[in-house]
């Protein structure tokens, strides 16, 4: 089966319409004649590949405190809540559409949300509102952080069955950054793509041509459509990043060549094997297949835990409910633990 | 508890724990505060009447929600750890009006106020030991962020704080990271921001357009300052044309020319591809410079080390430019005097100690940002270090370096400080998350690979061959 079915199978359909510019570093081209680079060099011409190994293994060092090792909360595997975060990362990639964000500004977003599931219970009673509200914020900070322009948080409520105050998204972005501890920066497997396409081409001789430019926005809807099935932080943005270019390159592979192939396109990457194949095989599901529950074993949830905040109804009042039989316009006081 | 108050007072809780001094500092950002941590201050163990620098972001747009530069400086600040870099304290959120405050320790000196004050008051240049020592720190806090992929985009000697008298004497802290972006995020031209940068210390390539940033724009702005500190004047005075969004700044590319004389592609190979160069032919290319010469700017020997290096750091081409980690290996600071660790404080017998003045401090405002008619307190018992009275006005019309530029927040890095939980600002801060230092700052153990041959230290701060200075 060729890698393109995967990618067209995938729910995004607006990938394929894209070039995929922002994914291979082109929209960093310079006239400075550099690609990617914000580090200088000192002069000689393999400053540009010797930086981006650099850089990538700056990335691999930074990405660990990014990914959670610790058991999701048992909130993770339920149901609703998988329903829920699903829903939400749908919502994320097609404002992402609508914004004209980058990619890379949609996968943040996601790990916001995953980052605050981790710490904070959403209450089912307060769904589906709560996580849309959460998205909204999630979205918003990473356009704060990622994009040039972050869109004003009105605009976020147009074409919406929400009418969220801006005061009560403020409040959210407010007990997002709180509650992320202010770690707002964030390693992703998109910032492995420029670095892991070269790799590819030099590996396999490619030209630069229209190859690595398609492969990218292969690899790039791989990547959302395993962010749709499971928590960004199950698996290292390095794993995901390897994984995806190497499924976008040939599909499907049995478990031997695809631990070949991983270990010549990322040498200095320490991938676990089990991992990159447990990756592999979410990945190249069909993800129309009933989810199967979360990776790790569930907790038992203790409502008591200092570190593990809920959010319920009495978190937020619902000011104004419902203004129509869809739009609840809601309020978002400061949340009491 | 959640609207930000209690105790009777307006003023939220975890405000009532700092006693205001005064204001020290204002700019588009929003306004800095000089505070004391009270008795009652979880934190304040060990360190009573520690003092703090408050700095308060202006209240965005209800309508943006939490404002982008304050998302982003607040991040870096979360993953920076260094000796010569300030570090973040606390993080505060006033949820009466959603307004936030960054605690850092204080700093009593800057840059900008120690080269003032040789220029004007002293009327006498700074001793090569504190050139020396403050530079290298300079470089070694710069090299520490440019390995974390942070370019700091806005070093000026205003931004580069000095320790007044206690255990960090003399030692220089990078602020205002306002500016500064990390790897990831895609480089805005500065005037995006709506903040007004001072372009005296504006990388070449720059003002010539370059579209993106490298860390050796930060080395230019080094080379700037080394400079400055010789001749205590701004070594590339230009004057900014705002009017316009565009890069080209033809007067301060004139005084950058008339000094270290004209660029060639030859030199500068990459020259021919800069939008400026090529659109503004008749305005640059057509002039003759003459090489005036940097070495009777900055009367240096021109085969000395100092000079070497001033000129390595003033190098046209941006990837001929020397680096921090190269720099801090070259031969001037291995000759005498070496740099040392208080570098306000020559280790040389006979050397005269400057007592440098205390900030202004302007106690007639409030938290809040209004003055009232009187002054709340009195001026600090903080008095400078030489025992010198310094005449304080009150109130005092605030300093405003570098043509309206901001004062930046002093910090520092007294390292229990920032690890203790907030255990007084419950419902003030949403999460209630103790700031605490983490994987952010230990996790790059692999990234000097390519580096480790530049002598990179992480947290040493490996002054060369301290032992004989102390």
């Amino acid at each position: 089966m060729e890698a393109e079915d995967y990618a067209a199978g995938c729910c995004f359909s607006l990938m394929c319409q894209e070039d995929g510019a922002d994914l291979l570093g082109d929209g960093f081209a310079d006239e400075d004649g550099g690609k990617l680079l914000l580090m200088y060099s000192a002069g000689d011409d393999n400053d540009g590949e010797e930086d981006e190994e650099g850089y990538m293994d700056h990335l691999v060092s930074k990405e660990s405190s990014f990914y959670s090792a610790d058991p999701s909360p048992s909130m993770a595997s339920e149901d609703w809540f998988q329903c829920a975060r699903r829903d939400t990362v749908r919502w994320i990639l097609e404002t992402r559409g609508h914004f004209g964000f980058c990619h890379r500004t949609a996968y943040v977003a996601i790990a916001y949300f995953d980052r605050f599931s981790l710490r904070r219970c959403v209450d089912r009673s307060v769904m589906p509102w709560a996580a849309r509200l959460l998205a909204i914020a999630c979205v918003s900070l990473a356009a704060k952080m990622d994009e040039c322009q972050a869109p004003a948080l009105s605009e976020f409520r147009a074409d919406d069955d929400y009418d969220f105050s801006c005061d009560s998204i403020r409040r959210m972005e407010v007990l997002v950054l709180s509650t992320l501890d202010w770690r707002m920066g964030a390693v992703t497997p998109f910032d492995y793509l420029p670095c892991l396409s070269s790799r590819l081409r030099r590996f396999n001789g490619a030209g630069r041509g229209g190859g690595g430019g398609l492969i990218a926005v292969k690899a790039a809807a791989l990547i959302f459509s395993a962010a749709e099935v499971a928590s960004v932080l199950d698996y290292r943005p390095s794993t995901v990043a390897a994984v995806a270019v190497l499924a976008a390159t040939h599909g499907v592979l049995t478990r031997e060549p695809l631990e070949s192939k991983i270990n010549s396109l990322s040498p200095t990457c320490l991938l676990e094997k089990e991992d990159v194949y447990a990756c592999y095989t979410m990945m190249l599901r069909d993800p129309s297949s009933p989810s199967k529950t979360a990776k790790r074993p569930a907790s038992d949830r203790s409502d008591g835990d200092s570190t593990y905040a809920r959010l319920d109804a009495a978190s937020f009042s619902v000011a104004a409910a419902m203004n129509n039989n869809k739009r609840v316009r809601l309020e978002l006081p400061a949340v009491h633990r | 508890m959640g609207d930000g108050r209690g105790g009777g007072s307006n003023r939220p809780a975890w405000l009532q724990q700092y006693e205001l001094v005064g204001k020290i500092g204002e700019g588009t950002y929003g306004l800095v505060f000089l505070a004391r941590l009270k008795p009652t201050h979880p934190q304040a163990a060990g360190r009573r009447g520690s003092p703090i620098a408050i700095k308060k972001f202006k209240q965005s747009k209800e309508g943006d929600g939490v404002s982008p530069t304050a998302i982003r400086e607040i991040m870096l600040l979360r993953e920076i750890n260094h000796e010569n870099v300030v570090k973040l304290v606390n993080v505060h959120i006033n949820h009466a009006d959603m307004s936030l405050y960054l605690a850092f320790d204080y700093a009593e000196h800057d840059l900008y106020e120690v080269i003032r004050h040789h220029r004007e008051k002293l009327n006498l240049s700074i001793n090569q030991y504190t050139v020396k020592s403050l530079l290298w720190q300079l470089l070694n806090g710069l090299n520490y962020l440019h390995s974390n992929w942070i370019i700091h985009r806005d070093l000026k000697p205003s931004n580069i704080l000095v320790m007044g008298e206690g255990e960090e004497h003399g030692i220089i802290k990078i602020a205002d990271f306002g500016l500064a972006r990390i790897y990831q995020a895609p480089l805005k031209p500065l005037s995006d921001n709506g903040v007004v940068v001072t372009i005296w210390y504006r990388a070449p390539e720059l003002l010539l357009g370059a579209k993106h940033y490298t860390s050796a724009v930060d080395m230019w702005a080094v080379g700037c300052i080394f400079a400055e500190l010789l001749t205590l004047k701004p070594l590339f005075q230009g004057v900014e044309a705002k009017a316009t969004p565009n890069p080209f700044q033809l007067d301060q590319l004139d005084k950058i020319f008339k000094v270290l004389g004209h660029p060639t592609v030859e030199k500068w190979p990459t020259l021919a591809n800069l939008p400026c160069w090529q659109n503004d032919q008749q305005h640059i290319q057509g002039h003759k410079y003459e090489n005036t010469g940097l070495h009777t700017i900055v009367h240096l020997p021109q085969k000395g080390p100092a000079f070497d290096l001033l000129s390595r750091m003033l190098e046209y081409d941006p990837r001929k430019r020397i680096t921090a980690a190269q720099a801090l290996e070259h031969e001037y600071f291995r000759m005498d005097p070496l740099p040392g660790r208080n570098a306000l404080v020559p280790s040389q017998p006979g050397e005269k100690i400057v007592a440098y003045p205390v900030r202004p401090v302007d106690t007639s405002t409030d938290f809040e940002g209004t003055t009232s008619l009187q002054p709340t307190q009195p001026p600090s018992g903080n008095g400078p270090p030489g025992g010198q009275p310094v005449p304080r006005q009150i109130p005092r019309q605030m300093q405003q370096p570098m043509g309206g530029m901001q004062r930046m927040p002093p910090g520092a890095n007294m390292g229990a400080f920032g690890a203790a939980p907030q255990a007084g600002m419950v419902g003030m801060n949403p999460g209630n998350i103790p700031m605490q230092r983490g994987a952010g700052g230990q996790s790059h153990p692999h990234q000097l690979r390519r580096k480790a041959d530049q002598g990179m230290q992480m947290q040493n701060p490996g002054y060369p061959q301290q032992k004989r200075r102390f």
